[in-house]
């Protein structure tokens, strides 16, 4: 396995002139309150007023006052215990979420904005094709074969009929079988993915955010519910995606020992404010335990 | 309550209980022998005129048999047409009657009524209001089946597609793919072979129901079995009978077969 072989942490990222100046991904001084009743089953429903995420919720706020940024070919982890506003966080920079204040820039657009800007339409879109997500279940369509699922990494650039009726360009084809070939699973682009072992799972939906040609990862516990062999794989792939293609990499993790492993700096959060913002080798592990001392009330 | 009252109000509590529901069985059974106005004596008395049908049925009249060819084909053809109309009304209708998938509450609420307008009304009232509207023949049976399956199909439909697995649903909508996109491959993929198999059921239903169909109009072996009726000839009654038996276990058995291979 190729996985290894990532380049040194030392190594600049490659090709991203603009990103270099400003961060890739920034987030500065958002704060995020959910309403009474938030639908969250629809994520394609996202509140469009700024009054109506400012509505209600006069309980503390899931995310208070939280900046953070991360760089092009950069991997950040967030630790934090249940409740601490770690899925809150990157919701919110997926677009699925809307913070009362603050403002959030991908690549240097500015999505949110302090006057309640927010994207709609096509802008949004594109803005969530700049974003690859990796959830906790890889959440893929089980009665699809592996390369389909990937395939549908690649609709976001195709907002068409004729890709809804699964006619893609050749080149999408071939872009997928990449990506796949990134994850290191290009033998089984036939097999259903209904099939796969869980590690091979997470691993097709990352080949599937690839797929995206994203130029951030955003990654909600991604190893929760694989086994240590597999959770390694996974955590050395997405460093690999950071470190030599450039992806500014936010994962969420409950292994402080994967995130001293892999990460390049480690986000606390605690209660929905930010505890710290270290180097793995700055860090100590008291400070790490502190985030999960006292139970959030 | 306490854990330690708990069985002594059950064991306390079960007889009477018990003797009020079988008193309330009995209330209800009573009243709907007065309703009905059973008189099972009358089946002891009518006893003689059953044999006397049975034996004039006897033996089937093959004589007919291949003139019924078309009726047979155009009661299977009613059931067809009905379920696949309402199998294409359906799917648009149930994707908006579904509360994941629905996009607006309005539009929500009006699949809603439809679909349990359509259900309510029973198909052979559909029928009668048809052939009011388009006449006689198989035509009225076959738009009767369709607006009835259509309330049917889409109530089954919508829950197929409120009980899936939406985990995809956000994972591709998070890709940037639109909402008919995210429909094509991520929600249809999940639900089609349940909707499939519901559809496949449905022609069963169908094909038993368009034989009564023809009772008010709507032609195919129905229409045959109610002629030969008021015409007391009761041969090709049982003849009809015997191809009806024959054609709905086979397509009982076809569906099956077929739901079998898809799930
Ligand atoms: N849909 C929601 N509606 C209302 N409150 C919510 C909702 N989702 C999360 N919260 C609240 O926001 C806070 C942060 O939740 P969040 O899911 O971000 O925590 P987390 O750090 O991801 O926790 P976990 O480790 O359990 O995944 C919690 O107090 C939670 O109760
Ligand atoms: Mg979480």
């Amino acid at each position: 396995m190729n996985l290894l072989a990532a380049r040194p942490r030392s190594a600049a990222p490659p090709s991203q002139p603009a990103a270099a100046e400003t961060a890739l991904i920034e987030v500065a001084a958002i704060t995020v309150r959910y309403p009474g009743r938030y639908p969250g089953r629809y994520p394609g429903r996202y509140p469009r007023s700024a009054r109506a995420a400012a509505h209600a919720a006069l309980a503390a706020p899931a995310l208070d006052n939280v900046s953070l940024s991360v760089d092009a070919g950069e991997m950040v982890v967030v630790l934090g215990a249940n409740g601490s506003g770690k899925s809150t966080l990157l919701r919110s920079i997926a677009f699925m979420l809307r913070p009362v204040s603050g403002r959030i820039a991908v690549g240097g657009r500015t999505l949110i904005g302090p006057s309640g800007t927010a994207l709609s339409g096509r802008a949004l879109a594109e803005a969530r094709m700049a974003l690859g997500m990796v959830f906790q279940q890889a959440n893929l369509v089980k009665r699809r074969s592996v390369l389909a699922n990937v395939l549908t990494g690649t609709l976001g650039r195709h907002r068409n009929l004729t890709s809804a009726l699964g006619i893609l360009p050749r080149r999408e084809r071939a872009h997928a079988a990449a990506c796949l070939a990134e994850v290191g699973l290009s033998t089984l682009a036939a097999q259903r993915a209904g099939t796969l072992s869980g590690g091979q799972a997470q691993r097709v939906s990352i080949a599937r955010a690839l797929a995206q040609s994203p130029r951030a990862l955003l990654a909600d516990e991604p190893v929760a519910s694989l086994d240590p062999d597999a959770a390694e794989e996974v955590m050395r792939l997405l460093r690999r995606v950071s470190h030599d293609d450039g992806l500014a990499v936010l994962c969420v993790l409950h292994q402080p020992d994967f995130a001293l492993r892999y990460a390049d700096r480690i986000v606390g959060l605690r209660a929905g404010k930010i505890a710290f913002s270290e180097r793995p080798a700055a860090l100590h592990r008291a400070d790490i335990a502190a985030l999960y001392e006292s139970p959030r009330t | 309550m306490s854990a330690a009252t708990l069985p002594r109000t059950r064991t306390h509590a079960r007889p009477a209980l018990a003797f009020l529901g079988v008193l309330l069985f009995l209330v209800l059974l009573g009243q709907s022998v007065l309703v009905v106005q059973a008189r099972p004596q009358d089946l002891f008395t009518g006893a003689h005129g059953i044999a006397d049908i049975l034996a004039r049925s006897w033996p089937p009249d093959f004589s007919q048999a291949s003139a019924m060819a078309w009726p047979a084909l155009e009661t299977i053809d009613i059931a067809f047409f009905g379920t696949i109309v309402a199998v294409i009304l359906a799917l648009p209708v149930a994707t908006l009657a579904a509360r994941n998938t629905s996009p607006a509450w309005p539009l929500y609420a009006l699949a809603r009524t439809v679909i349990a307008f359509a259900r309510a009304v029973p198909d052979l009232v559909w029928a009668l209001v048809f052939v009011t509207a388009v006449g006689l023949g198989p035509f009225p049976g076959a738009l009767a089946l369709s607006v009835h399956s259509l309330g049917m199909l889409g109530r089954l439909f919508a829950e197929v597609i409120e009980d899936m697995d939406m985990g995809p649903v956000e994972a591709l909508t998070m890709t940037g793919a639109g909402r008919l996109q995210v429909f094509a491959h991520a929600v249809v993929p999940s639900v089609l072979p349940s909707l499939f198999g519901i559809a496949l059921y449905r022609f069963d239903e169908n094909l038993r129901s368009s034989l009564v169909l023809g009772f008010v109009g709507a032609g195919g072996l129905g229409f045959q079995l109610l002629t030969a009726m008021n015409l007391f000839q009761y041969r090709t009654v049982s003849m009809l009978l015997l191809i009806i038996f024959v054609l709905v276990i086979a397509a009982e058995r076809l569906s099956a077969a077929l739901r079998q291979r898809v799930s």
